[in-house]
C-alpha cells in the first residue's frame, strides 16, 4: 500500500512540474542585440535544428563594445562559452557595435568553411544586414554554410568580379611588357670595337702582403628560429584551430 | 648612260659583290679584283665624281656612284623622283667593304625579328624588306697613341679551410699603343643610338679607300664637324684602355679609388693623333607610318641588326584577352586550391601600384620620345659643336656612364624604406612581388601585421613610382603620366574613404580599372612613338668627310 501511495505521489508531482521544451544541444542562438522577433527566433531555431546534427550551429548578436578584441576574438569567446574550442561547429556573429558580420568554422568545419569561404559568404549576405533584415542574413549565412558542409557549391560573384579585374590588368600589362622586352633585343646599344695598331700591353705584379683571418665554420654559427601557429587560418588573433572571415555593413 | 665602272672585257657595268669580294660584270659575269681595277678617271686627289640625289620631301641627300637612280628616299621613305645633280665630293681615307650581300642582310633581319610578336602588317613582308638599300655611311676614326706605365694595387680574397686569406699585390702595366682608332658616326641621318645598336664594325678589315668598293652601292655624305665627337672619343679610348689595364690584374679586386687613378693617368697620357674619315657599310630600310618612319639598319659587315618595331595594338589586345582568360582560370582555381580570397581593400593597393607603375613607365618612355624626336642624344644631327652647346645636347649614353649614373642614384636613396622600394623598382619585379604579397596577405597564411606591413610597402612603392614619374617625364608628353596618376589617386581615395557598401566600392574600383586599361592603351601608343622616328628634315650641304683628312 505504501508503495502504491509513493508511486501516486511521484506521478502527481511529475504531472505538476512545468513542461519546458529544450532546443537540441547543437543549436544555440544568443540574440543579445535583440535583432530577431520571437517568431523569427523560433523559425531560425527550427531551421538550425533541421540541419546536420554532427555540427554545432551557433549564432550570436551583440551591441556591446569589446575593446581591444577583434571580431574573431569576440566570436571565439562566445563559442567557447558553450562548446569546446575544437568542437565541430559553425559560428556566426552580428556585431552591431562595430557594424560587422563574422563567420567562423571550428573543428572539422574549418575545413568545410575555410576563411576564404567565410569571406565569400559574408560578401553574399551583408546586404541583408544593411537592410536590417537580420533573420534573412543569418538564415542565408547558415544555409550557405550547410551547402558547403554537404560538399555543395555557393555563388561567389565578388570573387569572380575581382579575379576578372585583376586578370585583365595583369594580362594586358604582361603582354605589353613582353612585347617591349622582345623589341629591346634589336635595339640594344653595344660598345663600338676600337682598333689597336702596334699595341703591346704587358704586366708584372708584386705581392705586397698576405693576411689570414680565421672565420667561423658553418656549424658554429646558427640563427635560431621557431615554428608554430599551425592550423590557424582565421583572421586576426584569438584561439587556434578555426577559420573565419567577415564583412562590414552599414 | 655610260657606266663609271666599265667591264674590261665587254664594257658592261661592274658592281662590287660582297659574296666573293670581287667586282662582277652585270653583262658577261667576269670577276675583277677591286684592289687592281682602275676606273675611268672618276677619282683624283681632290675627290670623286658622283651624282647627288636630293629628296624633295626631306632634303636628305644620297650619293650614287654608278646606279640607275632612286625611286624612293631611304631617309623618309617617300616614293618620289629624287632631284639629281653632279658633284665632286671628297673621299675618306678608309673604307670597310660590304661582307654581306642583300640576301644575307635580309636573312639576318628576318632571323632577328621573326620571334617578335605583334608586328604591324606590312613591316615584315617581302616587298618591304626588298627595299633594303646598301649604303656606305660616313664615320670618323679618332686616333690616339699612348706610351705609359700604370701602377695600381689590387686585392684578392680566398677561403682555405677555416681561414680567409687576403692577398694584396701591386701591378705594373706597360702600355705601348702606336695607334688606337675610335669610331664615331659622322652622319647626320644616323641617330647615335641607332649607330650604337649596330656596333661593332670589324675595323681590322678596313681598307685604303678605293671607289671600286662603292660600285653598286649608295653613299651618304657627311655634313658633321669632326670636332663634335672629340671629347667622346677621348672618353671611349680612356675607358677601353682602363678596362684593358684592369684585366691584367687577373681577378684581383680593384677599388674605386684605384680605378679612378688608373683612368686619370691614362687620360692624361693619351695623345690625340688626328682624325681620319671612313665609309662603313650598312643596309638601310625605311617604312612610313603616317607622319613617322620606322628604320631597320643592318651592319653590312657583321650583320648586327637594329630595328624600329612598333606594336600592332589590335594583335596585342587579341593576345592579351587570351592571356587574361588564362590568368583568370589560374587565379580562380588557385583561390580554391590554396583557399585565398581577394579583399576589396587590398585591391585598392593593387590598383594603386599598377597605376603608379604605368605612370612611371609611361613617363620614362615619353621622355625618351622627347629626347629622340629632338635629337638630344644625337650630337651628329646638330653638325657642329656650337649647335650642340646651344641645344644642350648631352653625349650619347655609353655603357660605362650608365653604370656610374646608376651607382650615384643608388647612393642617393639607399636609406630606410627607400632602399626596399628602390630594390623593387630597379629590379623591375615590383608588380610580381606585390601581387605575391597580396595573395599571401589574403590567403591569411601569415599574421595580419605582416600583411599590413606588406601593403604599406606597396603603397610606398606606388608613391615612389609617382614621384619618379614626375621627375622622369621632363619635356615628354604627359598623357600616360596623368592617366596613371589619376588611377593611383582614385585608388588611394577609395581606400581612405573606406566604403562599406560593396556596390559603391566596386563601381569606384571599376572606374579605376577602366582608367588603368586606358592608361595601358596610351602607354602602347607612346611606345609606338618611341619605336618610330619623326619624318626627317635635313638641310644638308655635303662634303665634310674629306675635312677629316690630316
Amino acid at each position: 500500500m505504501q508503495k502504491i501511495k509513493y508511486s501516486i505521489f511521484i506521478f502527481v508531482v511529475c504531472m505538476l512540474l512545468p513542461v519546458s521544451v529544450q532546443a537540441k544541444s547543437n543549436v544555440k542562438i544568443m540574440d543579445e542585440a535583440d535583432l530577431l522577433s520571437s517568431d523569427e527566433y523560433v523559425q531560425l531555431e527550427a531551421y538550425l535544428e533541421s540541419l546536420d546534427s554532427d555540427y554545432n550551429y551557433f549564432v550570436v548578436t551583440t551591441d556591446e563594445a569589446h575593446y581591444g578584441k577583434s571580431e574573431d576574438d569576440i566570436l571565439y569567446s562566445y563559442y567557447t562559452q558553450s562548446y569546446l574550442s575544437n568542437a565541430d561547429g559553425v559560428a556566426f556573429l552580428i556585431d552591431m557595435y562595430n557594424r560587422e558580420l563574422y563567420l567562423s568554422g571550428y573543428g572539422k568545419a574549418k575545413y568545410d568553411i575555410k576563411s576564404s569561404d567565410a569571406y565569400d559568404i559574408t560578401d553574399n549576405v551583408y546586404r541583408y544586414a544593411s537592410n536590417a533584415d537580420y533573420y534573412q542574413c543569418i538564415y542565408n549565412t547558415i544555409s550557405q554554410c550547410n551547402t558547403l558542409i554537404n560538399d555543395g557549391m555557393i555563388l561567389r560573384p565578388m570573387r569572380i568580379i575581382i579575379t576578372a579585374l585583376v586578370s585583365i590588368i595583369l594580362g594586358f600589362l604582361l603582354v605589353f611588357l613582353k612585347a617591349v622586352k622582345e623589341r629591346s633585343k634589336v635595339q640594344t646599344i653595344t660598345p663600338s670595337e676600337l682598333l689597336l695598331v702596334g699595341a703591346s700591353i704587358g704586366a708584372t705584379s708584386t705581392l705586397l702582403n698576405t693576411t689570414r683571418r680565421r672565420i667561423a665554420s658553418a656549424g658554429s654559427v646558427y640563427s635560431g628560429g621557431s615554428s608554430g601557429g599551425g592550423g590557424f587560418s582565421g583572421g586576426g588573433g584569438g584561439g587556434g584551430g578555426h577559420s573565419g572571415g567577415g564583412h562590414r555593413f552599414w | 648612260m655610260a657606266t663609271m665602272f666599265p667591264c674590261p672585257s665587254c664594257g658592261g657595268q661592274l658592281k662590287f659583290s660582297p659574296t666573293n669580294m670581287q667586282m662582277v660584270c652585270n653583262s658577261c659575269g667576269q670577276n675583277v679584283s677591286p684592289w687592281e681595277y682602275k676606273a675611268n678617271n672618276i677619282d683624283n686627289e681632290t675627290g670623286i665624281d658622283t651624282k647627288i640625289y636630293t629628296c624633295p620631301n626631306c632634303a636628305g641627300e644620297i650619293q650614287l656612284i654608278d646606279n640607275d637612280g632612286m625611286e624612293f628616299c631611304p631617309y623618309c621613305g617617300t616614293q618620289t623622283t629624287m632631284q639629281e645633280h653632279f658633284s665632286h665630293a671628297g673621299t675618306p681615307k678608309y673604307i670597310l667593304p660590304f661582307f654581306l650581300d642583300k640576301r644575307d642582310a635580309r636573312d639576318k633581319y628576318i632571323n632577328e625579328v621573326k620571334n617578335i610578336h605583334f608586328v604591324p602588317d606590312g613591316l615584315n613582308i617581302d616587298e618591304n624588306i626588298d627595299k633594303l638599300v646598301g649604303l656606305y655611311t660616313p664615320y670618323f676614326l679618332y686616333e690616339y697613341s699612348i706610351k705609359d706605365n700604370v701602377s695600381f694595387v689590387g686585392e684578392q680574397t680566398t677561403e682555405s679551410g677555416d681561414y680567409e686569406i687576403t692577398k694584396e699585390s701591386r701591378f705594373n702595366v706597360n702600355l705601348d699603343v702606336d695607334a688606337m682608332k675610335v669610331p664615331f658616326d659622322g652622319s647626320q641621318t644616323f641617330d647615335d643610338n641607332v649607330s650604337g645598336a649596330i656596333n661593332p664594325f670589324p675595323l681590322k678589315e678596313l681598307q685604303e679607300f678605293s671607289p671600286n668598293f662603292l660600285a653598286g652601292f649608295f653613299v651618304e655624305n657627311s655634313t658633321v664637324d669632326k670636332e663634335i665627337y672629340l671629347q667622346d672619343s677621348l672618353d671611349e679610348a680612356r675607358n677601353d684602355l682602363t678596362e684593358k689595364v684592369k684585366a691584367r690584374a687577373n681577378g684581383y679586386h680593384i677599388n674605386k679609388s684605384e680605378d679612378s687613378s688608373i683612368a686619370a693617368k691614362i687620360e692624361k697620357d693619351l695623345k690625340y693623333q688626328g682624325c681620319e674619315g671612313a665609309y662603313l657599310p650598312v643596309y638601310f630600310m625605311t617604312t612610313r607610318d603616317s607622319d613617322r618612319v620606322a628604320y631597320a639598319v643592318i651592319n653590312g659587315a657583321s650583320g648586327t641588326v637594329y630595328s624600329d618595331m612598333p606594336i600592332d595594338k589590335r594583335k596585342m589586345y587579341g593576345t592579351a584577352i587570351v592571356i587574361s582568360i588564362a590568368i583568370f582560370v589560374i587565379l580562380f582555381l588557385s583561390s580554391f586550391i590554396f583557399s585565398f580570397s581577394y579583399r576589396i581593400k587590398n585591391l585598392c593597393g593593387f590598383a594603386a601600384l599598377v597605376s603608379s607603375f604605368i605612370a612611371y613607365y609611361g613617363a620614362t618612355i615619353a621622355d625618351s620620345v622627347y629626347r629622340r624626336d629632338n635629337h638630344l642624344d644625337d650630337k651628329g644631327y646638330f653638325k657642329s659643336n656650337d649647335a650642340v652647346t646651344n641645344n644642350k645636347v648631352k653625349p650619347a649614353k655609353k655603357k660605362v656612364k650608365k653604370k656610374e649614373a646608376k651607382t650615384q642614384s643608388m647612393k642617393a636613396t639607399l636609406s630606410g624604406v627607400g632602399a626596399v622600394v628602390l630594390f623593387l623598382l630597379f629590379k623591375g619585379y615590383a608588380l610580381i612581388l606585390a601581387f605575391i604579397f597580396y595573395v599571401i596577405e589574403n590567403g591569411r597564411t601569415i599574421l595580419g601585421i605582416a600583411g599590413t606591413i606588406l601593403m604599406v610597402v606597396v603603397y610606398i612603392a606606388s608613391f615612389v613610382f609617382i614621384i619618379k614619374g614626375f621627375r622622369a617625364v621632363h619635356g615628354g608628353r604627359k598623357k600616360v603620366l596623368i592617366l596613371g596618376s589619376l588611377g593611383w589617386l582614385a585608388a588611394l581615395i577609395i581606400r581612405l574613404v573606406d566604403l562599406p557598401n560593396d556596390v559603391i566600392y566596386y563601381s569606384a574600383l571599376l572606374i579605376v580599372f577602366g582608367i588603368i586599361v586606358v592608361s595601358i592603351d596610351s602607354i602602347v601608343g607612346e611606345y609606338n612613338r618611341l619605336a618610330t622616328h619623326p619624318s626627317p628634315q635635313f638641310l644638308k650641304k655635303g662634303g665634310k668627310l674629306e675635312n677629316a683628312k690630316n
